[in-house]
């Protein structure tokens, strides 16, 4: 543990880009852990005489339409953008990652029709096939998070796949095998460790990526309704007021969208370069 | 006196990593005359390849020259331009790669490639004809069809002639073949050496040989440098070295190298030890493996055609043959890795063959036949620790739960095979080739099976490292009664190591008898071209020649 501490420390003080995205990505978590009491303003409240004002000390990133303070609703929202993406983004790399490996290390039958349905999935424009599911089993978070789920499992399918197949003929993995794995606990205990490092990129990646979806989702009116504070409903209703110069109603819900996607993209390099053993010496 | 063709002052090279710069190469002063031959041998990280890459400035981005000149037919071109380093090569300097396949540009076709090679016309005859007479030179048989082949669909060995072919298109006057032949079959290694030792000699080209294999070198080359930890520690002619080395390393090298006579004791310098005696087996006792007309197809192609053999406890047995003659696809049947077409595999007299493979992990005699595989590095999981390495089979199959019982087990394993117990904690790239090896056995042995099979286990290491490996298997065998299916195509390997040898030859036995009968007295045609086609330098031979 001390020496994997020891040794993202030296990945990152090389790459300062990702130390700062690091940064970012972990300032972002404890804001969506600790937001209810970080909050200075309750999210829902509306007050209606203190509407529409600028940010100033009392409300630092102003108020909406509705009287509500803009950084508490930011707050509010970061832990539910954050949930959503995690989740997702979690149920198709633990699905992804399981079919895929056993496609890649089973090939023949099994692996061509999966290859066949991962190709059909991937040909929908998955935007629009989100939008399907959504407005198909309902406007609810739940359905976010399957939502952007499926869309994300067919790249961790083929990257699961990918990575194991180069491996299946590797000599570790018959000495496993020698030394008295089944298949199953071969791909299971060995393969799929093996697989994390470059896997956790993909993670990395997809999380910025998973965020966007769940706010593109509610800003279209699909997902999250309001008055939950959301970062895409929070932009879609903020819209209404550019024109009149009220610009701090869109302009810190974007860039809080903006940052977290770019902590996330920025990540994944380094993260691969921390969770790889190879990489220590 | 003549200005020799190639003339090395204190070479100096580093190389820029993440622990500081690592001195590649570290004062090497060397002279080629036009014509000659030079044999560079040393075991890998010795700095070999690196002086060759640093004569033709091929380094890779992270090293450069950091002291020393280097002349070419007197001129200095240590500092020379990008633009005149791309003259001189291919034009004066040209090189023949390791990994012939590697080095042809897939998608062209191999005639195209010889043409680009030849670079803008010159000489007599269209470009296409120079090219057929290159192929023609390098023994490529009906050079007009072959000239749209693709590298894909050709040999290993047909691709190292198209490589040399290349090569010596412009016909440069120095050519260095770095690790020309390693990789390919011992047959065709010997025709394409061979073939540039007649080519370099008719077209006057001088040669520098960069190998690890010092049979190779002394035989192909009139002078020998042995080189160690960036230094050159030895240079002489190819019969004094052999006769009489004088640095330490270069003795332990020559002793270390296989010959058609040594023996494994000899290669680490020691007294051979006793020929194994057993004792009788009760009568009617199964041999320990007897496999019947072992059959495998992978498709169309049968990989194994029938096989037959027994092997006796305690006994080893070889299993020699070029790449696709199926020794490795019998080695993972008889490890129940794989599944048989047809045949039986009894073991102990219980026939194993039926069992499928993906449920062997639950026989009883899953730990008595364990395997020692080929790559040490490759064989090992890179997220284990030596410790979880050898501990994993001691887990899985034999029951030890954590604690004191299961380190004690591993750190006795560590210590059959002589790996120090503070390596144990390493991961697979911490450790050196020998030491991974060790690892290797050591998992293999942890349960100490009653079989062991060994797929190529040295074909990855160094002369030196073979060595010892080869001594502490022959130890093990003999201290633990073990019986051996040792597989390899070293032919000399297999003579020291083995009582028997089966000769296979695609998936079918060609021969097979007691091992030092067949090597003294080969009786099939293809057994004695495997034989003479085994590097070896024989300094006797070469004062009569």
């Amino acid at each position: 543990m001390i020496a994997t501490l020891r040794h993202a420390g030296w990945v990152l003080r090389g790459n300062p880009v990702t130390a700062v995205a690091t940064l970012g990505a972990v300032l972002l978590l404890m804001l969506a852990a600790f937001a209810p009491w970080l909050m200075p303003y309750d999210p829902i409240e509306s007050d209606v005489a203190s509407a529409l004002q600028p940010p100033s000390a009392a409300h630092w990133a102003g108020t909406d339409q509705l009287g509500r303070d803009i950084l508490s609703r930011l707050m509010a929202a970061t832990r539910l953008d954050l949930a959503i993406a995690a989740s997702a983004v979690g149920v198709s790399f633990v699905l992804g990652a399981v079919i895929g490996s056993f496609c890649g290390y089973r090939g023949g039958r099994l692996d061509r029709v999966v290859g066949r349905v991962v190709d059909v999935l991937m040909a929908f424009p998955l935007f629009v096939l989100a939008m399907a599911l959504v407005a198909a089993l309902g406007n609810r978070v739940e359905n976010i998070i399957i939502a952007t789920a499926v869309i994300n499992l067919p790249f961790y399918i083929r990257f699961a796949r990918a990575e194991v197949n180069v491996r299946r003929d590797a000599g570790w993995v018959e000495a496993a095998r020698a030394g008295g794995e089944g298949h199953l606990s071969v791909v299971l205990r060995f393969l799929l460790p093996n697989i994390l490092p470059a896997m956790a990129v993909q993670i990395s990646l997809n999380l910025g990526w998973a965020i966007l979806n769940a706010a593109g989702l509610s800003f279209l009116g699909l997902g999250v309704t309001a008055p939950t504070p959301e970062w895409g409903i929070m932009v879609a209703e903020g819209a209404r007021f550019i024109s009149a110069g009220q610009w701090w109603l869109v302009a810190f819900p974007g860039l809080a969208l903006m940052l977290a996607v770019l902590c996330f993209n920025l990540l994944g390099d380094g993260l691969r370069d921390i969770l790889d053993p190879r990489m220590r010496t | 006196m003549s200005t020799p063709l190639l003339r090395i002052e204190d070479l100096h090279v580093g190389f820029s990593t993440r622990a500081g710069e690592v001195k590649a190469v570290r004062g090497v002063s060397l002279e080629i005359e036009p014509g000659a031959t030079l044999g560079i041998v040393g075991e890998s990280g010795s700095g070999k390849s690196v002086t060759a890459y640093a004569v033709t400035r091929l380094l890779d981005r992270a090293g450069r020259i950091t002291g020393g000149r280097i002349f070419f037919r007197g001129r200095d071109i240590t500092h020379a331009t990008g633009g005149d380093m791309q003259a001189l090569r291919g034009g004066a300097i040209s090189m023949v790669f390791q990994n012939p396949r590697a080095a042809l540009n897939p998608i062209r076709s191999i005639g195209r490639q010889v043409m680009d090679a030849l670079g803008a016309g010159s000489g007599a005859g269209s470009l296409r004809d120079q090219a057929l007479a290159l192929l023609h030179a390098v023994l490529i048989r009906d050079p007009e069809q072959r000239f749209d082949a693709y590298p894909h669909e050709m040999s290993g060995g047909m691709c190292q002639r198209v490589m040399i072919a290349m090569a010596i298109a412009r016909a440069p006057a120095l050519l260095i073949a770095d690790e020309p032949t390693t990789g390919l079959d011992v047959t065709t290694q010997k025709t394409v050496m061979d073939l540039l030792a007649r080519l370099t000699a008719e077209r006057d080209m001088a040669l520098i040989l960069i190998t690890h294999d010092l049979g190779l070198a002394a035989q192909y080359c009139g002078q020998v440098a042995v080189m160690q930890d960036g230094e050159i520690v030895e240079r002489a002619d190819a019969v004094t070295l052999f006769q009489r080395p004088i640095h330490p390393y270069s003795r332990r090298l020559v002793a270390a190298s296989p010959t058609p006579r040594s023996t494994v004791a000899e290669l680490v310098g020691e007294a051979p030890a006793p020929p194994l005696t057993r004792a009788p087996e009760p009568a009617g006792t199964p041999p320990l493996l007897e496999v019947q007309g072992l059959v495998k197809r992978y498709g169309r192609v049968t990989a194994v055609d029938d096989v037959s053999f027994t092997l006796r406890p305690g006994e080893s047995l070889g299993l020699v043959g070029e790449s696709g003659s199926g020794k490795s696809t019998i080695s993972r049947l008889i490890c129940r890795l794989i599944d048989r077409s047809a045949g039986d595999v009894l073991f102990r007299g219980e026939d194993i063959g039926g069992l499928p493979a993906r449920d062997f992990h639950t026989s009883p005699f899953r730990r008595e036949i364990q395997i020692v595989f080929q790559d040490p590095h490759e064989s090992l999981n890179p997220r284990f620790s030596a410790f979880d390495s050898i501990a994993h089979p001691l887990r899985r199959l034999g029951g030890l739960k954590e604690g004191g019982a299961l380190r004690h087990c591993v750190e006795e394993c560590a210590h059959r095979v002589g790996l120090p117990p503070d390596l144990l904690s390493r991961f697979p790239h911490q450790l050196s080739g020998g030491q991974k090896a060790r690892v290797g056995i050591a998992r293999a042995i942890a349960l100490k099976p009653r079989l062991l099979v060994l797929d190529e286990p040295t074909a990855a290491l160094d002369v030196s490292v073979q060595a010892l490996i080869l001594k502490l298997l022959d130890d093990l065998r003999r201290q633990e009664d073990l019986a051996f299916l040792f597989v390899s195509h070293d032919l000399n390997v297999v003579r020291m190591m083995c009582e028997r040898t089966i000769v296979l030859r695609q998936g079918r036995i060609v021969e097979q008898g007691a091992s030092e009968a067949l090597f003294a007295n080969p009786k099939a045609a293809y057994t004695r071209e495997l034989l003479a086609a085994i590097p070896h330098f024989d300094p006797e031979a070469a004062l009569v020649g």
